[in-house]
């Protein structure tokens, strides 16, 4: 009869020890330079500051070159569940949640696919990096994001602002 | 006979005071600095570490070879014309260790030709750290002709620049050939790239001339293709060679362009379409694609006519032109391996052969050339041919080993 139990027991350790191993990690994934490729404009993810990346619900990982690439994927598949949405700091490259990021905005700031924004994980080296580049804008995050959404959102000519600025 | 005409060049225009000689051990920004506005400056044979900076309108040349090298660690570009009009450049080797090899920025009328790009130790950097190769940057009217560039970040950089050219270029190893973001009114013909990991980036580009390219083996990483247009209007693609590639022609949000007369071969995938609209694609080859066609959609208002499609067998009209049988192709797999990748071991399986045929594509619409060609639009070139000749010789050899074989094995038992 103990016998019995013993071996119940087992298999509802094991089973718990299963199901345990299938949870849902919910931390970023590190960018890998020679097989990630941007969900949105399909160019390569170099694991630099620029790169980003969303966890879907359904557990899957989706990164990206560009913030205002990633941006613009979220507003084109509103029906897809977001459990997390990442940048990264510019200078430590560490992970930031979107939301708790401070951003700093130009036209200039050069960036993956030109949208511009850099984001950081204290609000006080987004000033700094401002005052060393002598120009840009300090946003939040509900900031960063109507800026993108209004940059990304003019299809084919949402860079029409980009062009003809050149010397002739 | 040349080389008499551009001494005697020089030396009339050294006794009129329009040329600044560059003699060996002197400081080539303090030159490029006291050569008056509009003058020619001729650079010595030497190397010279950099890096320099154009800000006027100024055209150097040459004597002999002449390289520009900038240290280790320097992020800058051996060579920067910065808010000048009117520059030409002429037969210029950079070695450019850590930077860029030239900046273009906020110029117009820039000529760059004949420029050399090399870096051997750059080739064991991984691509992310690599620089450009030439970055062209809110420039307009910039031409670079005759380029060889190779172990660089992306060989010709473009951005936010209208109407430049780039001609007879040629770029290996590098991220990507020629990458164009955000431009207008370009020209790119006669240029070649191979071993990189996508010949031809075209991004956010409008009314751009992209003829007569070859773009070939661009096939080392898991995002390789050969020409990627995304975001694209208004513009041409006509006589590319795009060979060897793991995507010959990635289509994404492509409106009013024509796709005519390319030899698309020997790909993993001949072209991938994902929302067109309002294009054309007539009159291509498409020859020895593991798969011919990845279609996601493409939308009535693209005209799909007069391909040849070397695993399409129709019936012929009377003038035998084309086919009275529509081409019809599906890619049931491409939209279920873009959410699971995985999907695609089941490509060619025998099951996936049925259910295309047999329950057609539950997914999206298939691709249908309504008329294809049931001959080769064009001729095969010298590439083509020296590949078949190979390819014969090949054939030929194995023959004969066999012949061989027989034979002896056969006295051996006798």
């Amino acid at each position: 009869m103990a016998k019995t139990w013993i071996v119940i027991f087992s298999l509802v350790l094991g089973m718990m020890i299963l199901a345990g191993c299938g949870s849902q990690n919910n931390s970023p994934r590190a960018i890998n330079e020679e097989t990630d490729k941007c969900m949105t404009c399909n160019m390569m993810v170099a694991n630099v500051p620029g790169s980003t990346q969303l966890l879907l619900k359904s557990g899957k990982t989706m990164v990206f070159d560009d913030l205002g690439c990633m941006i613009k994927w979220v507003e084109a598949n509103e029906d897809v569940e977001v459990e997390k949405s990442y940048v990264r700091d510019f200078y430590t490259m560490d992970w930031i949640e979107q939301d708790k990021a401070t951003y700093a905005y130009d036209p200039t700031f050069a960036t993956p696919m030109a949208y511009g924004m850099v984001s950081f994980k204290i609000k006080s080296d987004a000033e700094t990096y401002i005052t060393e580049q002598g120009k840009g804008v300090l946003m939040t995050a509900a900031e960063m994001q109507t800026k993108l959404v209004q940059l990304t959102s003019g299809g084919m000519n949402s860079h029409d602002d980009h062009m003809h600025e050149g010397g002739i | 006979m040349r080389a008499i005409v551009s001494f005697f060049i020089i030396i009339i225009s050294v006794c009129i005071g329009q040329v600044a000689m560059a003699a060996p051990n002197v400081d080539v920004q303090q030159l490029i600095d006291k050569t008056p506005n509009g003058n020619t400056l001729i650079i010595p044979s030497g190397t010279y570490i950099g890096p320099f900076t154009i800000k006027k309108s100024i055209t150097i040349r040459t004597s002999g070879r002449v390289t520009f090298i900038t240290p280790q660690h320097s992020k800058q570009a051996a060579l920067t014309i910065n808010r000048a009009n009117d520059v030409t450049i002429s037969k210029l080797h950079i070695e450019s260790a850590g930077g860029m090899g030239i900046r273009v920025e906020q110029s117009g009328n820039v000529n760059l030709n004949k420029i050399t790009i090399s870096n051997e130790t750059n080739k064991a950097k991984p691509l992310a750290q690599r620089l450009n190769g030439i970055d062209i940057f809110k420039s307009n009217h910039v031409r670079v002709e005759h380029a060889l560039i190779s172990g660089v970040h992306d060989g010709v950089y473009v951005e936010q620049s209208n109407h430049t050219q780039l001609v007879h270029n040629r770029v290996e190893h590098a991220r990507y050939g020629y990458h164009f973001m955000y431009t207008k009114d370009d020209i790119v013909t006669n240029n070649y790239s191979k071993f990189n990991v996508t010949g031809a980036m075209l991004m956010e580009v409008k009314n751009m001339k992209f003829n007569d390219n070859q773009l070939l083996e661009n096939n080392d990483n898991v995002t390789s293709q050969g020409l990627l247009l995304f975001v694209v209007q208004d513009s041409q693609l006509k006589n590319n060679q795009i060979r060897g590639n793991r995507v010959g022609i990635y289509v994404e949000h492509v409106k009013s362009t024509s796709i005519a007369s390319n030899h698309i071969a020997d790909n993993r995938v001949g072209i991938y379409v994902n929302n067109m609209m309002s294009s054309t694609i007539e009159k291509n080859d498409f020859i020895g694609n593991v798969s011919q066609v990845n279609s996601l959609g493409v939308d009535d208002s693209v005209l799909i006519s007069h391909n040849y499609w070397e695993d399409f067998q129709g019936i012929p009209t009377k003038d035998k032109q084309s086919s009275q049988l529509p081409n019809v192709i599906r890619s049931p797999l491409v939209k279920m391996s873009n959410s699971v990748p995985a999907y695609l071991l089941f490509f060619r399986a025998p099951g996936m052969v049925f259910f295309e045929q047999v329950l057609g594509d539950p997914v999206q619409q298939p691709l249908i050339d309504q008329s294809p060609a049931l001959e080769r639009n064009l001729t095969q070139n010298e590439q083509t041919q020296s590949h078949s000749t190979v390819t014969w010789w090949i054939g030929v050899c194995i023959l004969l080993s066999s012949i061989f074989i027989y034979v002896r094995g056969g006295r051996q038992r006798g």
